[in-house]
């Protein structure tokens, strides 16, 4: 069980590593017992640029299946270790805080603060407003819901902005799943006019959104 | 059930390369035929609810570009086999060496990389 969490899936700039670090130390500190997850392009060198030494209370993890990606058999160096999306999940929903510095921003959530004042709530938000940069992006974010997915979460994805790039054409056919299955509810904000968008999405408008976010007790930004 | 890892199979006197995981090099290479051929050498029959989830695998693999997650394969075998109370279990009692990576390497299909 974890306090605090934070999912860290951005490749930031040498500057915003040291504003990432300040507000990551700032949260570690608040919190008795933190995970750190690190996923997608946050695998590569971020880990070793941030995680200097071991810190009491704190789990370093790295994604698996990024990591591998990235450094093949190359072991992490402690105190970094690996591990599954299922790790990051299964902790989620008891931890008090859980922060997310994805490639569409950064956002805190206190989800049992929010649990306490909202019942029946659909727990998980998965946010997507960032344009996949390549395939390998692409695919690992949509490993993010499929993890969700995987471990029977109620859990919604919804897209705006640059993210409605993940629904565009032959790519959203990985997405499609998750509506085919009904696995999780996808919501693509904006999409309603625009060409080459899946039925199985469902079209939102900013108002709708802004209540899906209202209703989450937990916002991932992917 | 890896024991021809990281070599070859003659079928049909074609040679059909495997890599060091026992997963087809070349997917394009994959028949009925030799995926018999890859079980008959692990000891392993292929009844029927063995090919019916190979061939979900295949099929689930070429619409969404990615093999099925587990709760995704016992979803569709209730609704495809009439098995109403099919679970993990019944999954793994196909394969139990892990049912969507065996039926991957079956279906000739590269070995699942996610960690999911």
């Amino acid at each position: 069980m974890y306090d605090y969490i934070a999912l860290i899936r951005c490749n930031p700039s040498p500057g915003d590593v040291i504003r990432l670090s300040g507000a990551l130390d700032a949260a570690l500190q608040a919190h008795e017992s933190s995970l750190v997850f690190f996923h997608g392009d946050a695998t590569g060198t971020l880990p070793g640029a941030i995680v200097t030494t071991p810190r009491r209370g704190t789990d370093w993890r790295v994604c698996r299946t990024s990591w591998v990606r990235r450094w093949g058999a190359v072991e992490p160096e402690s105190p970094v270790a690996v591990a599954t999306l299922a790790t990051l999940f299964q902790h989620m929903a008891g931890a008090r805080r859980v922060d997310s510095f994805g490639l569409g921003g950064w956002f805190c959530a206190r989800p049992a603060a929010l649990a306490e004042n909202r019942r029946a709530s659909p727990p998980l938000l998965l946010e997507i407003g960032c344009a996949p940069a390549d395939d390998r992006q692409r695919r690992e974010t949509l490993e993010v819901a499929l993890g969700a997915a995987a471990l029977e979460l109620d859990a919604r994805v919804l897209f705006h902005g640059d993210g409605l790039g993940h629904l565009h054409g032959g790519a959203a056919r990985g997405w499609n799943q998750l509506t085919d299955f009904g696995l999780l509810g996808v919501f693509a904000e904006g999409s309603a006019h625009r060409p080459g968008f899946g039925a199985a999405f469902q079209a939102v408008d900013a108002v709708s959104a802004v209540h899906l976010r209202a209703s989450a007790a937990t916002i991932l930004i992917l | 059930m890896h024991n021809q890892s990281g070599k070859s199979l003659v079928i049909a006197g074609k040679e059909v390369e495997l890599g060091p995981d026992g997963h087809l090099i070349d997917p394009d290479d994959w028949t009925e035929a030799l995926a018999g051929e890859m079980a008959r050498r692990d000891g392993l029959e292929l009844c029927d609810l063995r090919w019916w989830l190979i061939r979900f695998v295949r099929g689930h693999y070429r619409e969404y570009g990615m093999p099925p997650l587990m709760r995704i394969a016992v979803q569709a075998m209730r609704r495809e086999t009439g098995i109403e109370d099919a679970s993990s279990r019944s999954l793994y009692r196909l394969f139990p060496d892990g049912p969507i990576r065996e039926a991957c390497r079956y279906a000739g299909l590269p070995r699942p990389e996610s960690c999911i």
